[in-house]
């Protein structure tokens, strides 16, 4: 009767004759002896040396052969000699900007001028007894916006918006005026409402003291955005975002990020008060130097040798720091 | 000390490439069935004749070097290699019927490294438990104990 035993002798001995063995490697005729199978790791380092070394020279000569990488391709720039004809060329400026007498006409004026040609005064309604200022074209280039200051001349007291289509030929339209009830202005800043164009065209943006204003000129609504003490407005090209440079909610005389908002039909304030975030950075670095100081405590009085022994510990407390020294 | 008929033949003073000629397809076998693939099989052989061949004048007894360092190295690549056991369709078998694997082989497979070893040593390579001992590096109590475990891990497995 065959046995586990016989069978495992018999089945091994099977599967080992069964095998293709393969040929034995050479012996090393100078030494003797034989290599591993994988080959030495010179040889592999070698070759790895000798593909570098390759791919160095040939990008050498490459670099060699090849003609220096043609200059950058100017882009075309449009034609600027000829104006544009969304104004047809006018510049518009205000007597407080140029050297034109404001006294003439009572208050500060806008002018119309083209390369060439006498300034012109710009004639609307109202205007020979108000202070003018800040004008500032539409994208389109059909309308002109420019603040006003009413009152007497010693005492501006009431504050508009003016947009008057102007024609190619300089003559101007009838004028839409916005009161501006409430508009203040920072001591030492632009007296006069600056508008700011909307690249839609239709919303106005303006700083009135501490807060920003977003005028609709066709409804004459007007968004008012409290405690962002703009500075400096801009709208951003092609989008209804308007970035406001102030040192916004800041009681310091640190100077704040830009915020931005987003009007629309209904106008809504997308900023956050990025000071907050600044804030926050300065909390977190003290933690860490905190936490970076105790560790280190810890691991001094671990390694130095002569440290004394260790009151015991005191029950309550579960966790013990030994001060330096 | 005579470790083996086998290793008496050939006495230290053999020099290596007549031991390595006449030891090839032995340790190449031997080291097949322990791993039960044969490429690793191939590849161990060769590693440990490559060391002997630098090593030959300080071995006194090659036999015994040969099966030890075997063992080790097929422990070694069993060890970095545990997906052995997925590899029996790499044996490569001559095609004839009466020599394929059958449950006992896949079943010795199966087994762990020490107690397969110990099967292939003994049944295979035909070594008493003190050569066993002394390839494996363990007692002759272990040897017995590992025998035993096999045996019947592979009574279980086929059904005895």
């Amino acid at each position: 009767m065959r046995t586990l035993e016989d069978d495992l002798r018999a089945a091994l001995r099977a599967q080992a004759q069964a095998l293709h063995v393969p040929e034995r490697p050479a012996l090393d005729r100078d030494t003797d002896e034989l290599g591993h199978r994988r080959g030495p790791r010179w040889l592999a380092a070698a070759a790895c040396l000798a593909l570098i070394a390759a791919g160095v020279v040939l990008l050498a000569q490459r670099r060699a052969g090849d003609p220096q990488p043609a200059p950058p391709v100017a882009p075309v720039v449009p034609d600027t000699t000829t104006p544009a004809p969304v104004t047809n060329g006018w510049v518009a400026f205000d007597s407080d900007q140029s050297a034109l007498d404001s006294d003439q006409s009572g208050g500060g004026d806008i002018y119309l001028v083209r390369p060439g040609q006498v300034a012109r005064r710009l004639e609307v309604a109202g205007s020979d007894t108000a202070d003018d200022a800040c004008p500032a074209w539409s994208p389109d280039g059909t309308r002109l916006l420019f603040g006003r200051l009413t009152g007497s001349q010693d005492n501006f007291s009431d504050a508009e918006l003016v947009i008057v289509p102007v024609g190619l030929d300089g003559t101007a339209g009838a004028p839409t005026v916005i009161a501006l009830d409430g508009f203040d202005d920072l001591d030492g800043f632009e007296p006069h409402p600056c508008g700011v164009w909307a690249p839609d065209g239709r919303w106005v943006a303006l700083g009135a003291g501490g807060e920003v204003w977003v005028v609709d000129t066709q409804t004459g609504a007007i968004r008012r955005l409290p405690d962002l003490r703009p500075l400096d407005l801009e709208w951003r090209p092609g989008t209804d975002q308007l970035a406001i440079a102030g040192d916004m909610g800041a009681t310091d005389d640190r100077g704040a990020p830009p915020t931005r908002l987003r009007p629309g039909s209904t106008p809504h304030v997308v900023a956050r008060r990025l000071d907050i975030g600044v804030h926050e950075r300065r909390k977190r670095p003290g933690r860490a130097v905190a936490r970076r100081r105790r560790r280190r405590q810890r691991t001094i009085a671990r390694r130095r040798p002569q440290q004394p022994p260790r009151p015991p510990r005191d029950p309550r407390h579960r966790s013990r720091v030994v001060p330096d020294r | 000390v005579v470790i083996s008929e086998r290793q008496a033949e050939v006495g230290p003073s053999i020099r290596f490439d007549e031991f390595y000629a006449q030891r090839w397809p032995h340790a190449f076998r031997l080291a097949a069935l322990m791993t039960h693939d044969t490429e690793a099989g191939a590849d161990i052989a060769q590693d440990v004749f490559a060391e002997m061949s630098r090593r030959w004048a300080t071995i006194e007894r090659p036999d015994a070097y040969l099966q030890r360092a075997l063992t080790n190295a097929g422990s070694n690549w069993r060890r970095s290699a545990r997906t052995a056991a997925g590899k029996l369709h790499l044996l490569v078998v001559d095609g004839d019927d009466d020599v394929r694997f059958d449950g006992l082989g896949d079943a010795v497979a199966r087994l762990p490294f020490r107690q397969r070893a110990v099967v292939v040593l003994r049944y295979y390579a035909d070594l008493s438990e003190a050569e066993i001992a002394l390839a494996l590096d363990c007692r002759a109590g272990t040897v017995k104990s590992l025998s035993s475990r096999a045996l019947a891990a592979l009574s279980k497995e086929i059904g005895r």
